[in-house]
């Protein structure tokens, strides 16, 4: 894929870029994290909530941030605003499941730069952040 | 780089589990506090267990199962929205679709239909909503854009049909990582066009794969806002 390369190619000859996985289930944040470490990221924290989220990212500052939109104990978008406040810079990938449209619309002008929706494909995941990191 | 789904089955069953006694504990409290902010904060917890189990069967292909969980939020999401007293009989439903929500997870499989246990609770769920005045699920607006036009006076406007350009116009990449399959019909239907006036016609086409389209949209136009004054967006932003 044209741009799994792209993203592969990011990280030739420099440190592994950092990621911060946010998503209430496990499951999920595995996925994410195993597609995202083959590609060669280092997944540097995870967090199950939007406050956890928030927190991991002031102390971690991570290159990427995956979020999911429901989480319990402030959600995702509330999350990004918070991130984007702290790090207008910060780079947050949204990660959507159908039917969420309007949400992820907000999380945009939240903060986030782009959206991924479930259920993943690893192609579609790195295309997007491919395009979060430029 | 596929991933092997065997090594997430397990994963699967046991957050499902997890879910699932979320989802008792949440109904129990409902059973107790039937509206206020307690009844409303144990439908959000059903509802996001529903949905982290929507997401994780949905990634597993497990279609029977993420079917039923996308149906079951959604109705959930209405009661959430709406925050009405939970009748008895909401209550029952609910306790049935738990019921059968635990019979899929633990016979879910690629293959495996929706069962009738799921098929009977959704059509108790729906009428039980609509008994106690829940208003029904409406049709989802779904507003792609479809293409956008710009002009060197620095205006961009955005319009719903590939107009024939005299040169002026560029075409845009909506996005989605895939190769543009389609160019809308050109199309007047106001009497008064606002893409007549000064600027550029920048035409967007989304390939036939992109993901939420109207967000993609959206996500376009919002790009192009920085670049210069958006004039007009066809079909407008808020239907986006």
């Amino acid at each position: 894929m044209k741009s799994t390369e792209g993203v592969l190619k990011l990280l030739e000859g420099d440190v592994a870029q950092t990621v911060l996985v946010c998503d209430d289930a496990i499951f999920m944040r595995t996925m994410v994290g195993d597609i995202l470490q083959q590609a060669g990221f280092e997944v540097v924290g995870e967090a199950e909530t939007g406050k956890d989220a928030v927190e991991k990212y002031k102390m971690l500052r991570p290159d990427l941030v995956t979020m999911d939109i429901v989480m319990p104990d402030m959600g995702g978008i509330d999350a990004v605003r918070e991130i984007t406040k702290f790090d207008p810079n910060a780079k947050v990938l949204m990660c959507s499941a159908m039917g969420q449209q309007a949400l992820v619309v907000e999380a945009i002008q939240a903060g986030a730069k782009d959206f991924v929706v479930k259920p993943f494909q690893p192609s579609r995941v790195l295309e997007a952040v491919q395009r979060v990191l430029g | 780089m596929p991933l092997d789904p065997a090594r997430y089955a397990e994963l699967f069953r046991t957050e499902s589990q997890d879910q699932l006694a979320t989802i008792t504990r949440a109904l129990l409290t409902l059973e107790t506090e039937h509206e206020g902010p307690v009844a409303v904060g144990a439908v959000a917890e059903v509802f996001r267990a529903v949905h982290t189990v929507k997401g994780m069967s949905a990634t597993m292909g497990y279609q029977a199962v993420a079917e039923f969980s996308h149906e079951l939020e959604s109705l959930l999401d209405r009661m959430r929205g709406e925050g009405r007293r939970v009748t008895p009989a909401v209550m029952d439903a609910l306790f049935a679709a738990c019921d059968a929500l635990e019979g899929g997870i633990a016979t879910a499989s690629e293959a495996a239909p929706r069962s009738g246990a799921m098929t009977t609770a959704l059509s108790s769920l729906t009428n039980a909503c609509r008994a106690a005045g829940l208003s029904p699920i409406g049709a989802r607006v779904s507003g792609a854009m479809k293409a956008v036009h710009a002009t060197p006076a620095g205006g961009i406007n955005a319009v719903d049909g590939a107009r024939p350009s005299g040169g002026g116009g560029g075409a845009v990449d909506g996005g989605g990582g895939a190769t543009p399959t389609r160019v809308m019909d050109a199309t007047r239907e106001t009497p008064t066009d606002p893409f007549d006036g000064p600027g550029v016609i920048v035409r967007v086409r989304q390939a036939a794969t992109t993901s939420l389209p109207g967000v993609r949209a959206f996500m376009v136009t919002k790009a192009l806002g920085a670049l210069g004054d958006v004039a007009a967006v066809s079909p407008a932003i808020e239907v986006l």
